[in-house]
């Protein structure tokens, strides 16, 4: 059989294969490494757990709720710090020979700047994820993502600090992703990476919780939203949000996005991402595609209403 | 098969039968290169769901290794539509499963004079694991607690211990009436030198052991139990404050010096 070229570059970032981990559901690659069958060598890249400038205790228990094909949860962004992620994690990370990239998340402008700041010229580290779906404690808690000003203030900050490409996560639960889209771009975002979770609560021995819903569940607002980010910003996007098939990558190609992320499904099969590869792989084997234009040419949308 | 590695095979259905109400019991047998006697008491293995519209993982402590044939034990409560579909399962079909997960610390019971397992409903499934291994030695002695609501909900024991299993009924239709955590603080009054109690069972009764056991000044371990969505130390869904900072429950526990867990906190 012919090979199949899977690769795809973003933003200079150079991926095997476009499909990766997303952050929060892959740890910093330890406990993969410790699975028989993962091969991380195989990976797009590796992506890290949200990291803050200081160590983070996260949120009480309960944590994690199970809702009809999703689940939502409020971790509250447990990790060790940059500190740690940069003396400790990086180099382990760094050891398979795919990109990695460092997803990280603050309350404050400043936060983002210091650990940009920190984290450029880490050796191993090809690109930082800015999750801007935290609340913003200098700005009544609102999250820096829901409002296109502030959100691309963040950018800026980070930008000020760092030469390495910089993927946007964005947040789903606001009134007007293209508008925030546009804004970051405008300021020299490299990547928009989406969704995040959406907002949701579940209710716990009479307390109601509030946390981020994920899985299959989300996966058709996931798309509203990157087919109407594709149309309006030239920066690639990566996908994700209910990935577990490979029909799902192909409806996320058709949307728009270059690349895309497996996150709650690594929860139900922990290695789906390798079965995905191989399923990707061979399915441009037999329908004869050279590459990944090839593949989008052939699922392309048709139109619709 | 390399130490700590974690495997994902599929186990195929040795026997699966109800063992009390609401309880099953089932045999596994994984194939491939999961070697079971690389297993050892407290650590448990995470089962695909079942239901379609299941996302996360179901874990379960394994109850019993048979190294002669290779194979494992669950015991589990039906609870809700996985493990309604888990009942169904009929033998030679195969479940997706991974493991062996969890802390693998082991036990040198030879540094106690007994070991006292205190096991609440279905929290009793890992303590058997330890029974056995214990007993394995014929000078360690171990005692084991069981405590169930309701006389239909207690699995018949095997074990291998010629000490009498301590049965404590809420319904009070047979034994000690009352809770095991009565029946424990009654008998730990005459307790030996060296003891190491070892709970399993719901957070409140772990948390009076573990009570009985400081006010006796006696070591107490607790395998605790939390939702979890991956089982593999990834998602942090089963992080939990203890005196020692976060830890996770299925990848830095499930077994935790009972001193150190903070109980309040669990949720």
């Amino acid at each position: 059989m012919s090979s199949v070229d899977l690769s795809v570059e973003i933003a200079g970032i150079k991926m095997q294969n476009p499909i990766m981990p997303a952050s929060g559901c892959f740890g910093n690659a330890e406990e993969f490494a410790q699975l028989e069958g993962m091969n991380l060598k195989k990976l797009g890249t590796l992506v890290s757990k949200g990291t803050t400038l200081k160590p983070q205790e996260g949120s009480k228990q309960p944590r994690i709720w199970e809702t009809p094909s999703g689940m939502i949860n409020c971790i509250g962004l447990e990790n060790p710090g940059v500190e740690v992620m940069i003396s400790e994690k990086i180099p382990f990370m760094a050891q398979f020979g795919v990109p990695v990239i460092i997803n990280v998340s603050g309350s404050k402008y400043s936060d983002y700047g210091e650990m940009a700041k920190r984290l450029d010229r880490v050796k191993g580290v090809s690109a930082l994820e800015i999750n801007i779906s935290c609340p913003n404690i200098d700005g009544g808690r609102i999250p820096f993502g829901c409002d296109p000003k502030i959100a691309a203030n963040v950018v800026s900050a980070v930008r000020g600090e760092t030469n390495l490409p910089l993927i946007i996560k964005l947040t789903p639960n606001v009134t007007d992703i293209v508008s925030i889209a546009q804004a970051i771009e405008a300021v020299g975002a490299n990547v928009i990476s989406m969704i995040n979770t959406l907002k949701g609560v579940f209710i716990y021995k009479g307390k109601i919780i509030q946390g981020g819903l994920s899985g299959p569940a989300i996966k058709p607002v996931a798309l509203n939203l990157i087919s109407q980010v594709a149309q309006a910003v030239k920066i690639p996007i990566i996908g994700m949000g209910g990935i577990s098939m490979l029909q799902d990558i192909f409806d996320f190609f058709s949307v728009g996005a270059s690349a895309v992320a497996i996150g709650t499904a690594n929860f139900k099969d922990p290695l789906i991402m390798m079965k995905l590869i191989n399923e990707l792989e061979s399915y441009c084997q037999t329908h004869q595609l050279g590459n990944l234009d090839a593949l989008k040419q052939k699922i392309k949308l048709k139109g619709g209403r | 098969m390399e130490e700590n590695k974690v495997i994902v095979l599929p186990a195929e259905i040795i026997k699966n039968e109800q063992v009390a109400k609401n309880t099953w019991q089932m045999t596994l047998y994984p194939r491939f290169d999961f070697d079971v006697t690389n297993t050892s008491p407290g650590q448990f293995v995470c089962l695909e769901p079942l239901a379609s519209d299941s996302v996360m993982a179901r874990p379960f402590s394994i109850s019993m290794i048979s190294t002669s044939k290779s194979t494992f034990k669950i015991i589990y409560r039906v609870v809700g539509k996985n493990t309604l579909l888990m009942s169904k399962l009929k033998n030679g079909q195969t479940i997706k499963l991974w493991g062996p997960l969890g802390n693998s610390e082991i036990i040198d019971s030879r540094l106690y004079d007994e070991v006292w397992l205190i096991g609440g409903g279905i929290g009793i499934a890992p303590l058997l694991f330890f029974e056995k291994v214990i007993s394995e030695y014929q000078e360690h002695i171990a005692r084991v607690f069981y405590g169930v609501k309701d006389v239909l909900e207690m699995i018949p024991l095997k074990v291998y211990t010629p000490e009498e299993v301590q049965i404590a009924t809420e319904d009070g239709l047979i034994n000690f009436h009352g809770l095991i955590t009565d029946l424990f603080a009654q008998k730990i009054i005459s307790k030996p030198a060296k003891l190491l109690v070892i709970t399993c069972g719901p957070n409140r009764m772990m948390q009076k052991v573990s009570e009985i056991c400081q006010q006796y000044n006696t070591e107490c371990l607790a395998i605790l139990e939390q939702v979890m969505a991956c089982g593999i130390g990834v998602c942090l869904g089963c992080s939990i404050k203890t005196t020692k900072g976060m830890k996770r429950v299925c990848h830095d526990g499930p077994i935790f010096k009972a001193e150190e867990v903070i109980w309040n906190e669990l949720g």
